[in-house]
């Protein structure tokens, strides 16, 4: 019931509550105490050694953390969560279908690449301006460029949708 | 002494010039845009004018309103920081003009080191030795294939009015040539209002070295010794340090003298810095001046024990130096660390948002230099330069693990960083050896997102990160801190599998 599955720097993490001063890590138990500062900012006890810990940033299933310089993303899953995303994830084909967003707020500078191209991942698709420099956005996939949603010297926010490869 | 300065800038760097008004009895006056009126630099100062909208071209970068604003409030001087219009000759001439004194050079110095080209001219008349390539502006796609087939590729593309990277791609065959000329130039036109390109045949593997200089109004110059700034990503630094690992004596002194010749060439006073990429052999070359104060001052200030924005004040209200070259050595060794609102794993994007949380590291020695604070907002009208954390110990291996030290304290939240980035560059053996060139990044880190981190795997950490966002993942009706931070837009930012 109360197992959470942590996945962070490609690695999965199961981290299992057993009361409010055990917890155990992939059979590794400690003593724990958790303390909050404020939204932001958190103390961990562990065993004999306290972290300063900052969350970043967080949504549902994701929290971004900072704590000794070391910066973290952590998707975080309940196992009833897990096992949803695993029925998903077979009941799909898997090839990749997926749209591209932009990583930052700027302008469409140039777009360098047709719709129904084949395109090879890390292969430049348009640029973006923005803070005054030109940014290649890049395919984070090999495969179709389906669609371009942008069009030249246009804005575009955090987020939008730049194009999709299938 | 003057009574008044006005600065013209925002963030870190008009709250370093702002303390230095206050420790000469000098009313600071700051101006401010519209998301910055409650910013720590319009808070900071004796007082603080609106200036204009958000967009720089409406506020810091607005001559004529600037220059009405010093007349207004009775502002002597104006200091203009960095960037902006720190080394706009036009303004500054309007500034003369305008019987307010400039906190800097003159325009005509200005405008002497302003045109890349014809810098390079100028030095090359001097004896500073330039990288060779072109002094001449190239018009057009034909006459910058004849100048790169003359020089040999690798070669590079820069802005002419250039700095800080805009308006320069490396180009390493004819092929690539077309692409990135028309982008060199729409670059260059964008951030400094001129499109005009030169070529200079690409170093391979320099160290970016730069000498600080200062003179004053009588012809006193002096030196204050070198900086190394060869850690940089998209050909903007981000750790700098003094002196440099690489320089040895002799190397020294025939680069700052090398430097006081191209500040005398075009008749230099305040503080300034020359630029040089140094290759293998120690042989340098003449990049650029920059005549302003830099960015990555503090490590010079550290191992000089010099102020140099006081020295700028005086300088420009008149007086002589306040010491002699015989006067200076070498204190130390410092390290300057830029933090940045960027993505490290994504091409280093500058990121925006809300500074959810702030605490700043503390301890003997550490210095840091900052425009935020917890509430601050990023916007991406401007720089995303959150702060400077520099350190001075004996030794540059102290130094360094001072500064890691540092970092570890540092907390931030709502902005992803650099922090951990800048851990990992203190931590790669060749930045620790200092055998390593203006390449370093590119050639050691990678950029995108492959790397999981093996190299810096701490079990420990990993696991109070698993631990933590188990917990606030079990917390019951957490929702209140989801809303909070407000992460759905950011999140686009982080990727996951």
């Amino acid at each position: 019931m109360n197992e959470v599955y942590v996945t962070l720097n490609g690695r999965e993490k199961v981290i299992r509550f057993m009361n409010s001063e055990k917890v155990i890590v992939d059979g590794r138990e400690f003593v724990y105490d958790f303390s909050k500062e404020n939204e932001f900012h958190y103390f961990l006890r562990l065993d004999k050694k306290t972290f300063d810990i900052t969350k970043v940033a967080k949504d549902k299933n994701n929290i971004a953390i900072l704590t000794e310089g070391n910066y973290f993303e952590c998707k975080v899953q309940t196992k009833l969560e897990k096992n949803a995303e695993t029925i998903l994830a077979h009941s799909e084909k898997s090839h990749h279908k997926e749209d591209v967003v932009s990583p930052m707020p700027g302008m469409v500078l140039k777009i360098q690449k047709k719709e129904n191209e084949e395109i090879v991942i890390g292969e430049p698709v348009l640029i973006l301006e923005a803070m005054k420099m030109e940014n290649e956005v890049t395919s984070p996939y090999s495969g179709l460029l389906k669609k371009i949603y942008v069009r030249e010297n246009t804005p575009v926010e955090k987020g939008s949708k730049l194009f999709r490869i299938e | 002494m003057f009574k008044k300065i006005l600065i013209a800038n925002r963030g870190e760097i008009a709250v370093r010039i702002i303390r230095a008004c206050k420790e000469l009895s000098i009313i600071s006056a700051s101006m401010y845009s519209e998301v910055d009126k409650y910013s720590l630099h319009a808070r900071l100062a004796d007082e603080s004018h609106f200036i204009g909208e958000s967009l720089p071209s409406e506020s810091y970068l607005n001559q004529n309103k600037i220059i009405e604003l010093a007349k207004e409030i009775n502002a002597d001087a104006i200091h203009p920081g960095y960037g902006f219009l720190s080394e706009n000759a036009v303004f500054i001439k309007k500034v003369e003009e305008s019987g307010i004194v400039f906190i800097g050079p003159s325009s005509r110095s200005v405008e002497m080191m302003g045109s890349k080209t014809s810098a390079r001219d100028l030095m090359k008349r001097n004896g500073v030795p330039i990288v060779p390539g072109t002094t001449e502006i190239i018009v057009s796609l034909d006459a910058a294939k004849i100048s790169a087939n003359e020089i040999r590729y690798p070669i590079l593309l820069k802005a002419s009015a250039g700095g800080g990277g805009k308006g320069m791609k490396r180009v390493f065959s004819e092929d690539e040539l077309e692409a990135a000329f028309s982008s060199a130039q729409r670059e260059a036109l964008k951030a400094f209002g001129d499109d005009s390109i030169y070529i200079e045949k690409l170093i391979e593997h320099p160290k970016h070295i730069e000498v600080q200089i200062i003179a004053d109004k009588f012809g006193n110059y002096c030196h204050l010794f070198e900086r190394e700034c060869s850690v940089q990503r998209r050909h903007q630094k981000i750790i700098e340090e003094a002196p440099s690992s690489f320089i040895d004596e002799e190397t020294r002194q025939s680069i700052t003298a090398t430097a006081i010749n191209a500040a005398k060439a075009c008749g230099y006073y305040s503080a300034g810095t020359i630029e040089f990429l140094v290759d293998k052999h120690k042989n340098f070359f003449f990049l650029e001046m920059n005549t302003r104060l830099q960015v990555e001052h503090p490590v010079t200030e550290f191992i000089s024990g010099i102020d140099l924005v006081k020295e700028q004040i005086k300088i420009a209200a008149g007086e002589p130096l306040s010491f002699l070259q015989s006067d200076l050595r070498i204190l130390g060794h410092a390290i300057e660390c830029r933090v940045y609102a960027e993505d490290p794993e994504n091409n280093f994007l500058p990121i925006t948002g809300t500074v959810e949380y702030h605490r700043l590291p503390s301890g003997p020695n550490i210095r840091i230099d900052r425009g935020i604070e917890t509430g601050s907002e990023i916007s991406r009208f401007y720089d995303p330069l959150l702060s400077k954390i520099s350190v001075m110990e004996k030794q540059r291996s102290e130094a360094i693990k001072r500064m890691d030290i540092a970092l570890n304290d540092y907390l931030i939240a709502g902005i992803k960083t650099n922090i951990t980035f800048l851990k990992r560059i203190l931590q790669n053996k060749k930045f620790q050896t200092g055998e390593y060139s203006i390449n370093l990044i590119e050639e050691d880190f990678k950029i995108d997102n492959s790397d999981k981190g093996e190299d810096f795997y701490n079990e420990d950490l990993e696991n109070v990160a698993a631990i933590f966002s188990a917990y606030l993942k079990q917390q019951p009706h957490n929702h209140k801190v989801t809303n909070v931070v407000c992460a759905a837009n950011r999140w686009t930012d982080l990727q996951h599998e």
